[in-house]
């Protein structure tokens, strides 16, 4: 009998090993994208695999709903763009062979090293540190994965909402350049069909984001999760026409966009109150204090994903509903 | 062997059968309709039948109701996706 | 019956890899996209199979996520333009 569970895996893992070189190695710009987004999808199968519902909540919402859309969008930018080269035309001479050669034997040193390191140190380890365990015991939040991101290392989900802040700030940099919300311009017409579906997946959408935000604390979900789906569900309505660019950011939307950092920047600030380190709990904490941090940055990501897939300055909704045939 | 189980293998089963047919029709098919056509039907029964005997096997109400609602929104995205495809592939295939 | 359930999360994998040529091939973008919408449901039917058979019900939400957003690809594919370049 065949042990079903490691040729799944190795399967799988053989899988991602090809669809990575397919995207890299395609010679269209649009097969390319189509396999990143498989490519997307097995990956959320391979962290079910791997035990991570967290990782593979956030991989399905991130590369089905925003990276996908995100990706055909440059797709349908570049087409479009009368001075942007395209493939198939004038191309530069290839390199040689040799110098060829020498890079695929960089990548592949460096490739092999790099996972003969993990593999060494997830070998050796135990399954899970005792410090850990006691840590998540005493916690108020009983999700590991919530503990470990909010508390344990606090810091660096703090600077992950300060990336995502500097990559909208980076989006107005490059809008002085280049008009980036005309590349990809409202549909002239929506088929009513998806316009529905849009309709119907709006609840639907905000109901299991807020699920899922508010579930973050116990099973598998958090702010991360349930902002990317808000911002997934932001990108659907900037693909219809629901929403609209606009190059200025109103007030509102300028506190979305810093909520997730100020409020937990701030929190990490009061906590030298209570205790010798910023970024610490107070002893009588509840989960009500991570919830608090949690929904702000949600909020914040939401709005930051929405903006970004937008390619503008700010958004609002559509004054009238866009309708085609 | 209990009827649960033989009813949940008797399902899975038929929903593998299904998907297998949506792959087999998206290989061999001549043109992208009749390839629609084969992948929407693994969408439809294939999906179903294999919820269906998920369901079975879960035994909670609970369980069942939300494998039906994930069937429920596989159609509705099935549908309109099948619908923007088909209307895509037309325009090409008119000029 | 976990190692069944199992045993038809593998079959499926092994659907999703032969599918994988049509993407490979496919003459036409609509082929390449119609390949994506089939490989994202084969994929929801193996996160619910694999939540039985490993008693995790979280994959049931992974599965639920992924089946909500099946259609922004083909949202955003018809909007691009009709002569795509390269193929």
């Amino acid at each position: 009998m065949i042990p079903l569970s490691p040729v799944f895996d190795v399967l799988l893992g053989l899988g991602l090993l090809w669809l990575a070189w397919r995207v890299v190695a395609s010679r269209g710009r649009f097969t390319a994208v189509v396999l990143f987004m498989v490519f997307g999808l097995v990956m959320a199968i391979a962290w079910a695999r791997l035990g991570a519902p967290d990782l593979a909540l956030a991989e399905a919402a991130i590369s089905a709903g925003i990276t996908g859309a995100l990706l055909l969008n440059a797709c349908k930018a570049a087409y479009a763009d009368p001075g942007h080269p395209q493939p198939g035309g004038p191309a530069t001479p290839p390199p040689s062979s040799a110098r060829r050669w020498l890079v695929y034997a960089i990548c592949g040193g460096l490739g092999t090293a790099l996972a003969a390191t993990m593999a060494w140190l997830a070998l050796g380890r135990p399954d899970v540190a005792p410090e850990l365990r006691d840590a998540v015991s005493g916690h108020a939040v009983d999700n590991p994965v919530t503990v470990i991101l909010l508390d344990l290392r606090g810091y660096d989900t703090l600077l992950e909402m300060a990336v995502l802040l500097m990559a909208f700030l980076g989006l107005r940099i490059l809008m002085g350049h280049r008009d980036l919300a005309g590349l990809h311009p409202l549909p002239e017409g929506v088929p009513s069909m998806a316009d529905s579906l849009v309709a119907m997946a709006t609840p639907i959408l905000l109901i299991t984001a807020l699920y899922l935000f508010w579930t973050g604390t116990e099973a598998p979900g958090g702010a991360f999760q349930a902002g990317a789906l808000l911002g997934a569900l932001g990108v659907m309505y900037r693909l219809t026409g629901r929403i609209e660019p606009l190059d200025h950011t109103p007030a509102a939307l300028r506190l979305g966009l810093i909520l997730g950092l100020g409020v937990f920047a701030g929190f990490a600030c009061l906590s030298l109150i209570w205790s010798d380190w910023p970024l610490s709990y107070p002893a009588m904490a509840t989960a009500g204090v991570a919830l608090t941090i949690e929904l702000a940055m949600m909020i914040s990501i939401a709005v930051t994903l929405t903006l970004l897939f937008s390619g503008s300055a700010g958004i609002r909704l559509a004054r009238a509903p866009v309708q085609g045939p | 062997m209990s009827i649960s189980t033989v009813l949940t293998i008797a399902l899975v089963v038929a929903g593998c059968a299904f998907f297998l047919a949506g792959t087999v029709g998206l290989l061999r098919f001549p043109d992208t309709h009749s390839r629609l056509h084969a992948l929407t039907k693994a969408d439809n029964l294939g999906l179903g039948f294999i919820c269906a005997g998920l369901a079975v096997h879960g035994g909670s109400v609970t369980g069942a109701l939300e494998l039906a609602f994930v069937w429920a929104l596989a159609m509705m995205a099935a549908t309109v996706s099948a619908f923007l495809i088909a209307r895509w592939a037309d325009w090409t295939s008119d000029q | 019956m976990d190692s069944f359930l199992m045993g038809a999360a593998l079959f499926l994998l092994v659907n999703l890899g032969v599918g994988l040529t049509r993407l490979y091939r496919g003459p036409e973008p609509a082929d390449r996209v119609q390949a994506l919408l089939l490989f994202t449901t084969t994929t929801v039917a193996m996160l619910l199979l694999l939540a039985h058979a490993e008693g995790s019900p979280a994959l049931i939400h992974v599965a639920l996520v992924f089946v909500m957003l099946a259609a922004i690809a083909s949202i955003a594919f018809v909007q691009l333009p009709h002569r795509i370049p390269e193929e």
